[in-house]
């Protein structure tokens, strides 16, 4: 007799390492494997070769040093860039992608791996103490999506790092589900997408501090459609003479946001507006749950103590 | 002898210090001033852009984040498919 909990599930794992962290590929079709993770192997690439702000080959980085003029832009460029404004005007430039400076002056300023490493090495300890400086503000860039093309004025950076995993994601998900028969999870750095028929009990998901580290688990949640992202000031973080900095900036300061929220899940449509959603909530501090709840994104929050506030039918947490 | 006890600044002293006072103060008033118009300048540029964007027809058009079609459910399995946290 088979429990519940022991019925085997007809689905295939992949997992591998990417841009400094994990990607996990699963499908419910065992044998759609190989074909799925030739496809996500090839949107990353994409993302990598357009949207990398760590890669000085990359196009954004070739747009970055022609200022002040329409650059054509790739299609995949196109598309990361209008997700990124999207979720930047959505979020009222919470998240946004001119951020790149003010990120770069705390020290994050190439792979984050790079970065542990020379913080913990000691080889620069005066980076990561210069001070915050405000965004200069999406709405500077000129981008017109119909004609794929884009005008940075000078002195304006790009990081597309809050949203390009997160597309990516959903890019990969989206084309696996028209490639092949049943679902597909796919899973960047902790930024889930769905597509295609989910499993009898929908996709597990644990929600966590950090998607590596299953102590620091929050919850398991099932989700069937869209996408899950979380944002937490736990990972991506380093040491500097001015004490810890992480990656998430508030674009008006131009620092990281006062401690309130360390972790933010969201569930949304998709993973990019997930993603977003949980990266201004952190911004947002206090007021983050009241806006979550506008927005209609359930979200599961854990502030810097430890203690869980869910908003808009993200059920309640349960012991693990 | 040290009986415990600083003497009160007087003269070129005491002006030094209310010179310092004084420029301490105001100096902490004009930084003060100028974080509080740059968040405002910043919020003006927002909303300004917002307009501009959607009548120039950018990609920030009808941007709205998107719920959900279903919320997600509680599960008593403790394994996931995958996990999401910080990366």
């Amino acid at each position: 007799m088979t429990t519940p909990s022991l019925r085997a599930e007809h689905t295939a794992r992949l997992d591998f390492q990417v841009w400094s962290t994990t990607a996990t590929l699963v499908v419910t079709d065992a044998d759609a494997l190989d074909q799925a993770a030739a496809c996500l192997r090839d949107v990353i690439a994409r993302i990598d070769a357009t949207c990398s702000r760590f890669r000085t080959d990359s196009e954004i980085n070739r747009i970055l040093r022609r200022p002040g003029r329409p650059v054509k832009l790739s299609s995949t460029l196109n598309a990361a860039l209008g997700q990124a404004l999207r979720a930047a005007s959505a979020t009222g430039y919470l998240v946004d992608p001119t951020v790149a400076a003010a990120v770069i002056a705390a020290g994050y300023d190439r792979d984050i791996a790079a970065v542990l490493d020379r913080a913990l090495t000691g080889t620069a300890q005066d980076t990561g103490n210069g001070p915050g400086a405000a965004a200069p503000g999406a709405w500077r860039l000129r981008h017109d999506a119909a004609a794929e093309t884009l005008t940075v004025p000078a002195g304006v950076g790009i990081d597309l790092g809050a949203t390009a995993k997160a597309f990516a994601a959903d890019e990969a998900a989206t084309r696996i589900a028209g490639q092949v028969r049943g679902g597909v999870l796919v899973g960047l750095g902790g930024d889930i997408a769905v597509a295609g028929p989910a499993p009898a009990d929908g996709w597990r998901i644990t929600v966590a501090d950090d998607h590596r580290t299953p102590a620091t688990a929050h919850q398991t949640v099932s989700i069937t459609s869209g996408g899950l992202a979380t944002s937490s000031t736990m990972t991506r973080r380093w040491p500097t003479a001015m004490g810890w900095k992480h990656h998430i900036v508030d674009p008006r300061t131009g620092t990281n946001p006062e401690p309130r929220w360390r972790t933010v899940s969201v569930a949304a449509a998709t993973c990019v507006d997930a993603n977003a959603a949980a990266t201004a909530a952190i911004v947002l501090g206090d007021s983050a749950p009241q806006w979550l709840a506008g927005q209609g994104l359930p979200a599961l929050l854990v502030d810097v103590g430890g203690a869980m506030t869910t908003v808009a039918g993200w059920p309640a947490a349960a012991e693990l | 002898m040290n009986n415990g006890k600083a003497n009160p600044p007087k003269g070129i002293g005491l002006r030094r210090r209310v010179r310092t006072l004084t420029v301490g103060v105001v100096g902490a008033a004009v930084l003060a001033t100028a974080g509080v118009t740059a968040t405002m300048a910043y919020g003006q540029g927002a909303q300004d852009s917002a307009t501009a964007a959607s009548s120039a027809g950018t990609s920030t058009d009808s941007a709205a984040l998107a719920a959900p079609t279903q919320t997600p459910a509680s599960t008593t399995s403790r394994t996931g498919h995958a996990s999401s946290g910080g990366s």
